[in-house]
């Protein structure tokens, strides 16, 4: 099917829902005939006459497509998540966007705030082997995917911003925000850069991506 | 601002990202260029040129929808092409974009005809005004011009010997037409409202 404007639309049942970390649900649909997507791409999902946009954490070809999902106290879509029964019906339109992996014409830093991991994640089950990632978390509690990251990136820093969490820290963290990284830390040179997060971190590392990085390209997923 | 999921956004698109306050502005294709770059003028023309269609479409009488359904498809193949322009050529970011092909130039060419036989033939230079419309299409064509020497700006620029790639030249023969069906349309305007051309007898 396809709407007015020409953007497929599908519908698919929720088959599993878990807790990834506090507050981070992972969501898997069946995977509807026809879904095409490249990894990095999201889809809208459609509820009671409200849409969210979610990237898919699975490959274009896995059995399901899966989400991940930050709640939000009090917010009607994270409620309706949580509650919804298994086997119910979401419609979806897309795929959209345009964040998708380069090609490996210059290094890939890949820097990324909470969930806004889940591109990379994407990339990083559908081959992608090279690259620095630079996941920004409170605490590492938070650091969804790490197994997966970990062992699919040679580079793999988690960057955890609050000083006075190390329960559980992992030997290779970075204490503090993934911009103090790319400032202190990444040695000057001409990078693919991938930033997925909220749009302050985004500005910040912007500004230093042209200060220090000025060859570099620069690939942007905003959210707030 | 609310705050969601990481990789969620607003359905609405975002104005304003506050990453192009220091001069410089990323390109569909990634890289970061300064806003003076011949690539920024390119499109920046074009942009402008698509904004004044828009004024003439508006100034249009409401008789004239098939013309407005024409002028806003025209304004759709700008926007195409100004996704060419805003991504360097052979990148990996041009698997998004629609092709450009010939074809848009074709289009025009036939629409060209087509409101050539309507109109008187011209044997003087005219001045540009008369109705609103049709001064304003005259704008549109002299910005339409500016874009067509901006795109071979960055053409001669960047490609140097190597010289144009399919693409662009299909948008440049594009825009070349587009300033002429812009002429016919600006007389094809005042015809319509019962204006004759304003013809320069120098």
């Amino acid at each position: 099917m396809e709407r007015v404007d020409g953007t497929p639309c599908f519908s698919a049942r929720l088959v599993d829902r878990h807790w990834l970390a506090p507050g981070i649900l992972e969501l898997r649909l069946t995977r509807p005939e026809g879904v095409a997507f490249i990894p990095g791409q999201f889809l809208r999902l459609e509820m009671d006459g409200y849409e969210r946009d979610y990237t898919m954490v699975s490959t274009p070809d896995a059995e399901t497509i899966d989400f991940c999902i930050a709640m939000v106290d009090g917010g009607r879509f994270s409620s309706d998540i949580q509650n919804a029964d298994i086997d119910a019906t979401f419609q979806l339109t897309g795929p959209h966007g345009h964040f998708v992996f380069q090609g490996p014409a210059n290094p890939a830093v890949f820097v990324a705030t909470g969930t806004g991991v889940a591109p990379f994640v994407a990339f990083c089950r559908s081959g992608v082997g090279t690259g620095l990632l630079l996941h920004g978390v409170g605490t590492p509690g938070r650091l969804i995917y790490r197994d997966i990251l970990q062992s699919a990136l040679r580079d793999y820093v988690p960057c955890i911003s609050r000083s006075s969490e190390n329960m559980g820290r992992p030997d290779n963290a970075f204490p503090g925000r993934v911009t103090h990284y790319l400032e202190q830390q990444l040695k000057p040179g001409t990078y693919d850069f991938y930033l997925c997060g909220r749009g302050a971190m985004i500005r910040d590392a912007t500004a230093l991506i042209d200060e220090k990085f000025g060859d570099s390209r620069l690939y942007i997923e905003t959210y707030d | 601002m609310r705050s969601l999921s990481a990789t969620q956004r607003e359905t609405d698109m975002k104005i304003y990202t506050g990453t192009g306050d220091r001069g410089k502005t990323s390109l569909f294709s990634g890289e970061r260029v300064s806003k003076s770059s011949p690539r920024l003028e390119a499109y920046g023309d074009l942009d402008e040129l698509n904004s004044v269609i828009g004024a003439v479409a508006a100034a249009l009488d409401e008789g004239q929808s098939g013309m407005k359904d024409e002028i806003q498809a025209i304004q759709a193949l700008l926007l195409e092409s100004g996704a060419w322009l805003a991504t360097t050529p052979g990148a990996e970011s041009t698997r998004f974009l629609n092709p450009f092909t010939i074809d848009p130039a074709n289009t025009l060419e036939a629409a060209i005809d087509r409101m050539n036989a309507s109109l008187p033939e011209l044997k003087h230079f005219v001045l540009p005004g008369g109705h609103l419309s049709a001064s304003l299409a005259h704008m549109a064509r002299t910005v339409c011009r500016r874009t067509e020497r901006r795109v071979i700006e960055l053409v001669e620029y960047e490609d140097g010997d190597s010289g144009p790639t399919e693409t662009m030249k299909h948008i440049l023969v594009f825009l070349n037409r587009l300033s002429d069906y812009l002429f016919v349309l600006a007389r094809l305007c005042n015809h319509n409202q019962g204006q004759r051309d304003v013809l320069w007898n120098g």
